[in-house]
């Protein structure tokens, strides 16, 4: 049976809700995570500016960040994945 | 990562949601992660309208004869999922949610670069939207998914060009915002 088509044969009745039984799987799939961040937004615990210890920039901003996102343009002198750098200045180990 | 979880964290007093209050701080802002959420809940009200097309295009096969609704309908609901989908959520969840919110912060900047070219950009969008939306609760547009970009029957030549004008528009709105923040 091709795709898009409006009515068909009574034999590919089967397949056709197996098909429909699968995409209310999806569905299911879509509804979950809108429901915990729903949850979350609402309920979680606040999980402050840099909750993994990242160590891009946009961690080193408060959460929710300011207007004008920082208060003086930052100057990056340090390698892109210094975890250690992270480690030395937070005293945690990621 | 353990140490840290337990300890409690508090929200900033003050931060780009609670600055400024009202109607016109808002409506004229211009900081990229007010923008950002514009964008953020026009696509989630678009994908609402396109996600119940989706439904309904499988909802109509679980049985053989067309009763759900009406064939031309069906292609209608195609053409709406397909446009509504690729231009007015995926092209802006991109650039216009993800993009705008972050590239400012991950680069360490104030804002975009030019941040009412930013605000027009939403502006741009949010009419192609309306456009699209009016066109497809008007009468629709029954060319099916992808024929919207290339097969236009010569009796829809008028939602056809609503169409395609409109998703331009929100295609290229996007233009704007892309190029400040590349």
């Amino acid at each position: 049976m091709p795709r898009r088509y409006h009515s068909y044969r009574p034999e590919f009745q089967v397949l056709s809700v197996l098909s429909t039984a699968g995409a209310s799987i999806l569905a299911i799939g879509y509804l979950l995570p809108t429901m915990y961040l729903l949850w979350s937004l609402k309920y979680g615990e606040i999980a402050g500016a840099n909750p993994c210890h990242a160590v891009g920039l946009e961690w080193t901003v408060q959460s929710p960040p300011p207007i004008e996102n920082v208060v003086e343009t930052p100057i990056v002198d340090f390698e892109a994945y210094d975890y250690d750098r992270v480690a030395r200045l937070t005293g945690v180990i990621g | 990562m353990s140490s840290a979880q337990s300890q409690l964290h508090t929200l900033p007093a003050k931060n780009y949601l609670n600055a400024e209050y009202g109607l016109k701080s808002w409506s004229l802002t211009l900081d990229h992660k007010r923008i950002a959420l514009f964008y953020l809940f026009t696509t989630i009200f678009v994908c609402v309208i396109g996600g119940t097309a989706a439904a309904l295009i499988r909802l109509e096969p679980l049985t053989p004869a067309g009763d759900l609704v009406s064939s031309d309908t069906y292609n209608k609901l195609f053409s709406m999922h397909g446009i509504i989908m690729a231009f007015f959520l995926l092209v802006p969840i991109a650039s216009g949610v993800l993009g705008n919110c972050l590239i400012p912060l991950m680069i360490g900047a104030k804002d975009v670069a030019l941040p009412r070219i930013n605000l027009f950009s939403w502006y741009l969008f949010a009419i192609g939207g309306c456009v699209e939306l009016y066109m497809m609760f008007a009468g629709g547009l029954d060319t099916g998914w992808p024929q919207s970009f290339c097969h236009w029957p010569q009796s829809h030549v008028f939602p056809a060009i609503h169409s395609w004008g409109s998703w331009h528009a929100a295609a290229l709105s996007q233009l704007p915002t892309g190029v400040p923040g590349s």
